[in-house]
């Protein structure tokens, strides 16, 4: 059974001049434990708001979020709360996601002041010296506060919050976006070794290209709050089919001269965000834009997980389907 | 004798920028921060030379430097930077500004705080025009069209009537390329312009200002943290790390056959299914006490004795580069695989 | 991006910081040496008692500052002084405080409540603020505790308008949302996520808060009305001073105003300091 699942959630905007915007419209998915699905996109793309709706930070306008099993609607805010020991959520800035007049440790024991409160404080800080070391930074950290630490660092007490109560699923926003190239490697290994021994289930939210491919297990693109394809990250790579998917991947630069990226298909800029689109959100960028991708174009299995909304795209037949079962 | 004289006769006339021995200082509460330590490159015509480095690597600070931008508590302290003849860092504050904007075009990271935010596109650009002794009011709205449909603006004169907020980002990237462009400068420096854009506008601008540069015969100086930039669109690299440059050549021999220790640490940081991530441990040197030797030293995969002790010396490297290390490069190719 | 530098082996935190900096120290130690001086010094003089035939001296050997109309040492008067006006601006804030804090934590919450007091608020301090105090010691009798309320009348709104906006700010953060997600319950992250993170400038406007106080209470002791007349008090010695200036003899009035400006200037001295290093956490 997976950890999470969404299905159809959406979200609406109300925003100045009582216009309606659709941060994330008719998004489901599911993360099974040890996993990985990562979520790819521009700004407008509504993946933030995504990461939010899973771990019910945001309530949905439309739709559901089963964790564990349970809809998340279901429990009152008491009941909310205390699930939140199973499910967590690491930030992009690494320092100001801590709160600067606490201590490490503090900042750390947080979850468990607010989870077990019975836990005496002999037992939180050797839990708290037992996470550090978890996440490679030493018992001495504890007694420091964040605006001594270097980025790499502050991250690492992040994720060391974000597991202390040895949660099942974590959402993690772009994690390694504000950070130095040197150091996202060593968060990234981190973040590997952690999923494989708490067998940590994995919402990653990023913008980059390489990163996901790294460390994703399966993928979801979004375009200003739709998911245009999704599936397991090799096949996607591979064998991309939206006409969105190919741009992004085509965006990502090789570090090898000698590999030119193809031509560039997608021209103009992101939209800003305005009424409800009917039919393919691309419309006004896509090279391969028909008629009929003004009528509703909706998510269709191509090949086993791999789903594409887009009107060039041929389902697979019912057989295909019916093997993969 | 006489062939080598010519080739480095040839070399000088070739040269449109040359960084020699430069460095700059910060006064810092804990001391004076040494941020640019001797940092030679040369951006050659019609050349795109690529300055990559992490955060920290004095990047910024160098072209700051170059263009006469530093101000207290930072301070240039050595060096020379010579641009057609003169030498930028003792020009007079006068000459410096007639050359930044007209033989010189910069284009910043954030084109928002590039931008006026309460003049009138079109102002900006008279401005920028009468800055430099020309006031024909029409001619500079001719050639403001002009600058601006280059970019890819369908609309100019809409664009000039507007203001800067009105922009998408990657529009206010195109309106202030425009502007570095429109006293036709020989030099083009960019300072990260496309960190903060989204990707798929990335691409779009990172062309733009490769044709533009291309098709005037301009130079041009990237800089950027992005290798991926570096090795799509410029034809020199140059690397730092602490305030100096660690390896200089041209993209190919750097990328693909890297020298540096730091330069090849770099490198397998990028995550690729094709090679093993392996990660850089342990930090920048302090920068206040800045250390003897080589300033990799504390975490060099290949560090030696005489590392932490003895400042290296520019040496070359089997495909011409030029790197700051004690180690022999005998290296070829280091790794087979490509990153896409 | 955050270089990784490595910083300084131990880097001072706040508190030791402060202690480094003089700019705090004297300020606070003129302003403790007044008060205790007042409540234990032996004063070359019974602050109450005149001195017989000896009204307006100037200032001199035996009477250091001179003596007022009364006869009365002018010198230990305004130290006495300091024990009544300090302790009584400084009880005044602690009350505001009190009341002020929480109500601003409470009016930072999401909803429409804390507009609703905000509004409240605006119609409530577009009255002068001085007849206001005036309004009410007169109105509710002329003793200490009223002029205590007073104060809090005047620096309970405020408090709560400071407090319900450092509180909206520090909603928006990053560790807010952080702690929100770990799913801390409300009353903790007001007392431990926000208040902590708006605790310097608090403090720093409560000590412009006291030096305002000062002012209110000297302007009543002046108008006669507030204290007893008879206790000492700069305001009443400005006062009973004021005619002899007009005659030239400007002790008994200038002396005093000396003192509330010494005591002004060390209460803005000592919030200026908690403002520079409480006021944002900071990146090292």
């Amino acid at each position: 059974m997976p950890v999470l699942t969404l299905k159809d959630i959406a979200k609406e905007f109300v925003i100045g001049g009582g216009q309606h915007v659709y941060a994330v419209d008719e998004v489901s998915l599911s993360v099974e434990a040890g996993q990985t699905l990562a979520v790819i996109g521009e700004s407008g793309s509504g993946k933030s708001t995504l990461g939010r709706l899973a771990l019910r930070l945001l309530e949905p306008t439309r739709g559901s979020v089963y964790f564990e099993g349970r809809d998340l609607a279901d429990l009152d805010a008491r009941e909310l709360r205390r699930t939140r020991e199973r499910m967590q959520i690491i930030f992009q800035e690494p320092f100001e996601s801590l709160n600067p007049r606490l201590t490490i440790a503090d900042n750390i024991a947080e979850p468990l002041v607010v989870h077990r409160g019975s836990m005496s404080r002999a037992a939180r800080h050797r839990l708290v010296e037992e996470t550090l070391d978890l996440v490679g930074l030493g018992a001495d950290m504890a007694r420091r506060y964040p605006g001594e630490l270097s980025g790499g660092q502050q991250q690492r007490i992040g994720i060391a919050r974000a597991i202390i109560t040895r949660p099942s699923f974590v959402v993690l926003d772009e994690p390694t976006s504000s950070l130095d190239l040197s150091v996202r490697a060593q968060i990234l290994k981190l973040l590997q070794r952690l999923q494989s021994e708490l067998q940590l289930a994995y919402l990653f939210i990023s913008h980059d290209i390489h990163t996901v491919r790294y460390i994703s297990d399966q993928i979801l693109i979004m375009y200003q709050g739709r998911v245009v394809e999704t599936g397991p990250t090799e096949e996607v790579f591979a064998s991309p089919q939206h006409p969105y998917t190919k741009a992004l991947l085509a965006s990502a630069l090789s570090i090898n001269p000698d590999e030119t990226p193809p031509p560039l298909s997608l021209g103009g800029d992101l939209p800003t965000p305005t009424k409800k689109v009917v039919g393919c959100v691309l419309q006004p960028r896509c090279p391969e834009r028909i008629d009929q991708c003004a009528s509703k174009v909706p998510l269709q299995l191509i090949g086993s997980d791999h789903e594409v909304a887009c009107v060039h795209v041929e389902p697979a037949t019912t057989s295909l389907k019916e093997s993969t079962l | 004798m006489e062939s080598s004289q010519n080739r480095q006769e040839s070399q000088a006339e070739n040269q449109l920028l040359a960084i020699r021995g430069l460095s700059t200082e910060f006064d810092t509460p804990n001391g004076t921060a040494h941020v640019v330590n001797g940092v030679d490159f040369t951006v050659n015509r019609g050349e795109i030379v690529g300055v990559v480095g992490e955060s920290g690597c004095g990047k910024s600070v160098s072209i700051r430097s170059i263009l006469g931008l530093v101000r207290a508590p930072g301070k240039v302290t050595a060096g020379s930077a010579v641009f057609q003849g003169r030498d930028l860092l003792t020009l007079p504050k006068s000459e410096l500004r007639k050359a930044r904007g007209k033989d010189i075009g910069f284009i910043a990271q954030n084109p928002f705080s590039a931008l006026n935010p309460v003049m009138k596109i079109e102002k900006q650009f008279r401005y920028i025009a009468a800055a430099h002794g020309d006031q024909d009011g029409e001619q500079v709205l001719v050639r403001a069209r002009q600058t601006l449909s280059d970019v890819g603006i369908a609309g100019p004169d809409r664009v000039l009537r507007g203001y800067a907020h009105q922009l998408s980002g990657g529009m206010a990237q195109r309106v202030v390329i425009a502007m570095a462009m429109l006293l036709n400068p020989s030099l083009v420096i960019a300072d990260e312009p496309t960190t903060g854009l989204d990707l798929t506008v990335q691409r779009q601008i990172l062309d733009l200002i490769k044709s533009l540069v291309r098709e005037h015969q301009r130079s041009m100086l990237l800089v950027t943290h992005d290798l991926g930039v570096v090795a799509q669109y410029c034809d020199k690299v140059v690397v730092m790390y602490a305030g100096k440059v660690v390896e200089e050549g041209s993209v190919h021999a750097v990328m693909k056959s890297p020298a540096h220790p730091y330069t090849r640490a770099l490198i397998r940081a990028i995550p690729s299914p094709k090679q093993p991530l392996v990660h850089l441990s342990g930090r920048l040197p302090d920068l206040v006490h800045y250390p003897a030797g080589c300033p990799f030293a504390p975490r060099c995969p290949e560090v030696h004795e005489e590392c932490t002790s003895v400042a290296p010396v520019p040496k070359r490297a089997p495909h011409d580069q030029v790197f700051n290390c004690h180690l022999e490069s005998g290296v070829t190719e280091f790794y087979a695989g490509t990153n896409a | 991006m955050t270089p990784e530098t490595i910083t300084a082996p131990k880097q001072p935190r706040s508190w030791r910081r402060i202690r480094a900096r003089a700019r705090w120290i004297i300020p606070t130690t003129a302003l403790t040496v007044m008060v205790l001086a007042a409540f234990f010094a032996p004063l070359p003089f019974d602050p109450d008692t005149p001195a017989q035939g000896k009204t307006l001296v100037p200032p001199g050997s035996e009477h250091w500052l001179g003596t007022d109309k009364f006869g009365l040492d002018v010198f230990s008067r305004l130290i006495a002084s300091a024990g009544l006006d300090i302790p009584l601006a400084i009880t005044g804030l602690i009350v505001s405080l009190a009341l002020g804090v929480p109500l601003g934590l409470l009016a930072s919450q999401r909803g429409r409540w804390g507009e609703s007091v905000v509004r409240v608020l605006d119609v409530f301090q577009a009255f002068p603020l001085l007849i206001l105090a005036i309004a009410v010691v007169a109105l509710m009798g002329n003793n200490i505790q009223n002029v205590v309320v007073a104060i809090a009348i005047i620096n309970v709104p405020r408090f709560i308008r400071l407090v319900r906006s450092e509180g909206l700010t520090i909603r928006e953060s990053r560790y807010f949302e952080a702690a929100e997600a770990i799913g801390v319950p409300n009353h903790r992250l007001m007392f431990k996520h926000m208040l902590p993170n708006m605790i310097g400038t608090i403090l720093s406007q409560a000590s412009l808060a006291v030096a305002h106080a000062i002012v209110v209470i000297a302007s009543l002791s002046f108008l006669g009305i507030g204290i007893n007349a008879a206790d000492a008090s700069w305001g009443a010695m400005i006062q009973t001073g004021a005619q002899s200036m007009t005659t030239g003899q400007w002790w008994a009035s200038v002396f005093p105003g000396l003192a509330i400006f010494v005591t002004i200037m060390c209460f803005n001295s000592i919030s200026h300091c908690l403002q520079e290093n409480f006021g944002r956490a900071k990146q090292l």
